[in-house]
């Protein structure tokens, strides 16, 4: 009864949180509701049994993406002296069918999903009885690495595919004059930095480890690791260049390479492609997506191409 | 319902009330440094209060202790967000007062 | 063996991406040649498997689905494959002039050129319907990245539309996909088709992935963003967007449409698309007809010519499927031809206005021809690749005496005729109007030719058509009977 009340809660939650994010009167308004709607959801994946997504919608969706939109909106709208001191969303007349046909959908997948018989998950009995032989006990980071390792191999180019898209829109600017205003000179924002980044350092690399045998991994740690990046970019410790020195494009590329190279080195041997030659390759991937995520994500932030030393460094 | 159960009830629901207590002075107060009173004050003692509560209820030393370690994280994020939150407020009350009531 | 080489075929390009990333400027382009130029050799070893075995499985990571992921490669695969690699060779020769690899402009357009190439490999050869959504997402992002690349604002603006679409159609895809496994436990394609009977729930799936990648084909009524994008998009990346990108998701729907669902009874469903293809083709070459600028007349001309795809579905048989698969080899390389002139153009006179052009066949011989005959070949006149198509496809309707098909692709012709003659009319026939003033800037030579070496493969495909329909008819979805 109580789980039914909490469910009908996050549920109510997020329908509410959605609307009034994309109608409410002050743009600023309607992104604060976007971010607690992805803390929500969060939520709501714990509640589905799916601890590692629901850390990855935290941290990713209401954490950096949040920050994300604040710097978008501070660089927008308020660095424009013609634009309106508090505006509103722009309204479009495809919201209401937009809404109605999604519930429409909503409806449509209920009823066929109530009305059809669940034939027994013939993956996922196959990844546990697996799972044995291995000395991995999340069985999400085997599927994730051995079983189907080209689909996590392609999601970290799309994470690189986005970084250049997103250098290529910047097109010749961007990098000099970080998006943020200029950090507040207090000492506290120091003694928080101080304890803070070490500690969040210490939980991505625990998470990353974790993901062996528990809910974790290295996109969790990748994105804590973000997280922390995004403060010192925020506190003026890290700032934006618009091209990135050598050890920033290796930390960029190294999870698909090392991906890459160590999944064609098989072949060498008469294997199959991409069967990762040992626990030790999945810990060494696992690492350098970390790695490669972390940054894709924090020059994502920064909005340039590269990373130095900033004013408060 | 054993002891435990109860007490860590009792903590969880006094916790709920505080963070109760500290939204309803978010809404209701009229300016921005007494909005962070409440937030601060209010809002931090809830999450001791419900942090001691599942800390009761498991009873393993390393949970007591990474609860403790969040309570404590919790506190310096809140801390320096509501230091911040302050100082930008007084600087921005120092240029221009008539906006002091329309802090978001 | 088999293995290595398509392997290569979808991490070289993918790791001379990362390498044009890494290294300094005048590295970048020895890293493009090497990315690029080895894989039409490469592409021979996959070519005699298959011509030899028909199908080539491959288990990724050594698991079999329902396990892991397989790569499938069989005729249409391979045919996929082929025309993804001379396009993109064939194009980048072009773009590497318009993108110096030692410049800023190269430096941000290389790495999402080769990603892109990747990815449609690796999209052809996969079986999986995770997999599939992985890499399309990849080619979609990599693609609005290449649309954005000059950051000129029509093209951001056309780039944003697609992206939002596009995101929209991908969640369409992967909400069906899920449904999908929710009822048959495994991800893979054609242990799926094994198993799932026609019912609510599969319907259901099969008709949100359906959707979502007809808005990713932008076929008509969901056809909004492509002429913005591939109108204002510079001229290599319309070429390989009209040739290749909106190809590959027309094929993930015939993979779902005729293998995946094969031998459920979808005769409403096929009529209703192909009405849909039949309002493209003449919307599209309708609106072809009023456009001002070159560029939008060659990208409102693939919104029709995808109509023609679409014709697959109401005439499902083998000759039909022939004709569906002729078409997609000499579209592409006739539009590709024709997006490439028009941009040689474009740059050199300044502006595509077709006003503005007249009397550039003085000027521009090469460009213009190129453009002329892969007009042909969108025509339909014989002896082009398009001529092929054209014929199967009429003789298929014949065939099933589906008259209303029939008139339907032989009225296309005449109004893809309409537009193509508008824009050679301008440009060739100017009694009085004689544009003397020098062009803006040289072409170099080899961009030209680039172009007319794909206009002429177009014309070829027109002459050399057995072998390749002979591959085709070794794979047929099953059910279709030659």
């Amino acid at each position: 009864m109580t789980l039914f009340l909490l469910d009908g809660l996050i549920v109510v939650g997020l329908v509410t949180l959605a609307y009034q994010a994309v109608s409410s009167r002050s743009l600023f308004r309607g992104i604060i509701h976007f971010v607690v709607f992805g803390l929500t959801m969060a939520l709501a994946w714990a509640r589905v049994g799916a601890p590692d997504l629901a850390m990855a919608e935290a941290a990713i969706g209401a954490g950096l993406t949040g920050a994300l939109m604040l710097v978008a909106y501070r660089r927008l709208v308020e660095g424009r002296s013609d634009s309106p001191a508090d505006p509103a969303p722009a309204q479009s007349r495809l919201a209401l069918p937009i809404a109605i046909g999604s519930g429409l959908l909503v409806g449509v997948i209920g009823l066929s999903a109530l009305f059809s018989e669940v034939e027994p998950a013939q993956a996922g009995q196959a990844v546990l009885s697996e799972l044995q032989q291995v000395d991995l006990g999340n069985p999400i980071t085997a599927v994730l690495l051995l079983y189907r390792g080209l689909d996590t191999l392609l999601e970290v180019a799309v994470l690189l595919t986005a970084f250049l898209a997103a250098r290529a829109v910047a097109g010749a600017d961007g990098g000099e004059g970080s998006a943020t205003t200029p950090a507040p000179e207090t000492p506290m924002v120091g003694a928080l930095l101080a304890v803070v980044i070490p500690l969040t350092v210490l939980v991505a690399i625990h998470l990353l480890r974790a993901g062996s045998y528990e809910p974790g991994g290295a996109f969790q740690g990748g994105a804590v690791l973000a997280g922390a990046g995004v403060l010192l970019i925020l506190s003026g410790r890290i700032a934006a260049t618009p091209v990135a020195g050598p050890l920033i494009r290796m930390g960029l590329l190294a999870g698909l390479v090392s991906f890459m190279l160590i999944g064609l080195v098989p072949l060498l041997k008469g294997s199959p492609l991409l069967a990762l030659p040992g626990l030790w390759a999945v810990y060494f991937i696992e690492t350098a997506m970390m790695l490669s995520i972390a940054i894709t994500l924090i020059l994502l932030f920064a909005g340039g191409g590269g990373l130095k030393r900033g004013r408060n460094g | 319902m054993t002891l435990t159960d109860d007490v860590t009830l009792a903590l969880l629901l006094a916790g709920c009330g505080f963070y109760l207590a500290g939204t309803v002075g978010l809404l209701r107060f009229p300016d921005v440094f007494c909005r962070l009173h409440a937030l601060t004050k209010a809002d931090n003692l809830g999450l001791f209060l419900v942090c001691s509560g599942l800390a009761v209820h498991s009873g393993e030393a390393r949970v007591v202790s990474l609860l403790l370690l969040i309570w404590l994280v919790g506190l310096l994020a809140a801390t320096v967000s509501a230091h911040l939150i302050a100082r930008h407020a007084h600087q921005h009350l120092a240029t221009s007062p008539e906006d002091s009531n329309e802090q978001r | 063996m088999t293995a290595s080489a398509l392997a290569l075929i979808v991490f070289l390009p993918l790791l001379a991406a990362c390498a044009t990333v890494a290294f300094p400027g005048r590295w970048v382009g020895l890293i493009v040649r090497t990315g690029l130029l080895p894989l039409p050799l490469l592409m021979l070893v996959p070519t005699a498997a298959v011509l030899d075995q028909n199908v080539v499985h491959l288990a990724l990571a050594g698991h079999a689905s329902p396990l892991g992921i397989e790569w499938r490669l069989d005729s249409l695969s391979l045919l996929m494959l082929w025309l993804n690699v001379g396009i993109t060779v064939l194009i980048s020769l072009h773009a590497g002039f318009t993108f110096r690899p030692d410049s800023d402009r190269g430096r941000r357009f290389w790495p999402l050129w080769l990603i892109l190439f990747a990815s449609m490999n690796a999209l052809v050869l996969s079986a999986d319907l995770f997999n599939l959504y992985v890499t399309l997402e990849l080619v979609t992002l990599a693609a609005i990245g290449l649309i954005a690349v000059e950051s000129k604002p029509a093209a951001l603006r056309a780039g944003m539309r697609y992206l939002l679409l596009a995101l929209m159609a991908s969640l369409l895809y992967l909400l069906g996909v899920g449904l999908i496994y929710g009822q048959a436990g495994t991800l893979d394609l054609y242990l799926i088709a094994e198993q799932i009977e026609p019912g609510w729930l599969p319907v259901t799936a099969l008709t949100l992935m359906i959707v979502g990648l007809l808005i990713k084909s932008a076929v008509f009524p969901l056809h909004a963003w492509l002429p913005a994008a591939h109108g204002n998009a510079p001229g290599p990346v319309s070429a390989i967007l009209s040739a290749m990108v909106v190809k590959v998701s027309i094929y993930m729907i015939w993979r779902l449409w005729f293998w995946g669902a094969a031998g459920w009874d979808l005769t409403t469903a096929a009529n209703l698309m192909g009405l849909l293809g039949a309002a493209a083709i003449v919307y599209g070459s309708l609106a072809a007809l009023v456009q001002d600028r070159l560029k939008m007349i060659v990208a409102y001309s693939t919104v029709a010519q995808l109509g023609y795809l679409m014709l697959l579905f109401p005439l499902a048989s083998a000759l039909a499927f022939q004709a569906a698969s002729y078409h997609l080899l000499s579209h592409g390389l006739a539009k590709a031809a024709m997006f490439l002139a028009a941009a040689n153009i474009l740059n050199s006179v300044g502006t595509d206005r077709l006003q503005r052009l007249a009397g550039v066949d003085q000027r521009l011989p090469l460009d213009v021809f190129a453009l002329a005959l892969g007009g042909v070949s969108i025509l339909g006149l014989p002896p082009s690749g398009g001529f092929v198509a054209k014929w199967l496809f009429l003789e298929a309707a014949w065939q099933q005496q589906a008259w209303g098909w029939l008139i339907l692709v032989a009225g296309g012709g005449l109004l893809a005729a309409a537009y193509l003659f508008r824009v050679l009319g301008v440009i060739c026939l100017h009694p009085r109007k004689r544009l003397d003033k020098r062009p803006r800037r040289e072409n170099p030579d080899l961009a030209s030719v680039a172009a007319l070496i794909l206009a002429v493969g177009a014309i070829a495909a027109g002459f050399f058509s057995a072998p390749v329909l002979d591959l085709v008819s070794a794979g047929l979805p099953p059910g279709m009977t030659p």
